[in-house]
């Protein structure tokens, strides 16, 4: 798995990378065999 | 014409004020030159929600593992494939702890020594629990728990500015200036009384003082409904997970207009909203928690024996809280991170991720 083009075995990077509402993160995915990329928005919970 | 620029500047004065004091507080917490003697002072390590992570051993064994400092903790408690890695030997008994989400019978490691830098502490019952899932949540290997059984022997500091932690023998403090002394009631877990604002209403309730929560608020929903605190059309409640002494348990999230702790107030916070299956809160007594998401904001000492609790905020005081929202749930499962959930409706799931993907 990788989000915006960081790799990291550390969750705690990934979660920051995910903080930032209304940006929308590449994620990079492995589902089986199978490398995915999903655009995901991130939302407010405001 | 001219009031508006004086109020104007009267207001940056202070607010310029306000700032530096708020900065001229946040030099970490020092106890010394006091009646108190220091025993030990040693480094800590925060995770997800500003969670406090110790190391230490136990007994003779040079293992070095890995503890949550949680004020949430009515005593000490080591994993269960932990204690079965050092060999240690587990008596079964009748006592059920309660967390959230489950409530079970536990065994226990009894009176084995705790190795902290410079500090044994010797003759304490480990209860015994699954920690795998928190190991999980965090990212990192958790070894056990360590609350009141700890925290009732001394005067303990969190310094939440030099991730340091203090440990004092217990006698008279004189607490440094600007912060707050809470006067907690203690039956193994601190409780305090704070008011919760939203809406119109303004309500004072107990919450559990709790250190090892990775959020800033945890709210009853038997609390919420009975109170009514929240308003249909302006507090948006969202659906989300997170993990306790049962496992994964389904949550919603929202924000609460002002939340105090003492003088302090903050705005607009985070808050979990659970269903209390176990009784955790024993409600009505207590309405939930405030988790260290708000805590990690001051610089703590804790005087248990004395039950006090003086914070003064630190630099993370005007941190902003985190909004954001994605329905993703992440763990490292055999150093692997996975997607273990996708909340329903969610971004996550509108973008197509799906659970199992790593």
């Amino acid at each position: 798995m990788a989000i915006s083009n960081n790799f990291s075995r550390n969750l705690q990077v990934y979660r920051d990378l995910l903080k930032n509402v209304g940006s929308r993160p590449t994620l990079l995915l492995m589902r089986g065999n199978e490398l995915l990329i999903k655009k995901m928005v991130i939302r407010s919970i405001l | 014409m001219r009031r508006p620029n004086l109020l104007r500047a009267l207001f940056g004065i202070v607010l310029l004020i306000s700032t530096l004091l708020v900065r001229a507080q946040s030099s970490g917490v020092d106890l010394s030159g006091q009646d108190i003697p220091l025993v030990t002072k040693f480094p800590f390590r925060q995770y997800y929600g500003g969670v406090v992570v110790i190391r230490a051993t136990i007994g003779e064994i040079p293992d070095t593992l890995q503890f949550i400092l949680d004020t949430g903790s009515a005593g000490i408690s080591l994993d269960t494939a932990t204690c079965v890695r050092l060999g240690l030997k587990l008596t079964p008994s009748d006592r059920i702890v309660r967390g959230l989400g489950a409530s079970r019978r536990v065994s226990f490691a009894r009176n084995y020594k705790l190795n902290l830098p410079g500090l044994t502490v010797d003759s304490l019952d480990f209860h015994v629990n699954d920690y795998e899932l928190i190991s999980q949540v965090y990212g990192l290997q958790i070894d056990g728990i360590m609350g009141y059984s700890l925290l009732s022997r001394y005067i303990v500091t969190v310094d939440y500015d030099n991730e340091e932690i203090g440990i004092y023998q217990k006698g008279k403090v004189k607490y440094p200036r600007g912060g707050h002394l809470l006067k907690p009631s203690i039956s193994n877990i601190p409780i305090v009384t704070a008011p919760l604002r939203n809406g119109k209403k303004t309500l004072d309730h107990r919450y559990y003082f709790d250190t090892g929560a990775g959020m800033c608020l945890l709210l009853c929903n038997q609390f919420v409904q009975d109170s009514s605190i929240l308003v249909k059309k302006k507090n948006k409640v969202i659906q989300t997970e997170a993990q306790g002494l049962g496992g994964k348990m389904a949550m919603n999230i929202t924000t609460i207009r002002e939340f105090r702790i003492g003088p302090y107030a903050f705005r607009n916070v985070p808050t979990y909203l659970f269903d209390d299956i176990t009784n955790i809160t024993s409600y009505p007594s207590l309405a939930g928690m405030i988790g260290n998401d708000l805590l990690r904001r001051f610089n703590l000492v804790l005087n248990y024996d004395k039950r006090e609790i003086y914070l003064y905020p630190n630099t993370h005081y005007r941190d902003h809280f985190d909004y954001s929202y994605t329905g993703l749930i992440l763990y490292l499962i055999d150093g692997r991170i996975e997607v273990t959930d996708v909340i329903k409706g969610s971004p996550a799931e509108k973008a197509g991720v799906k659970r199992g993907t790593s």
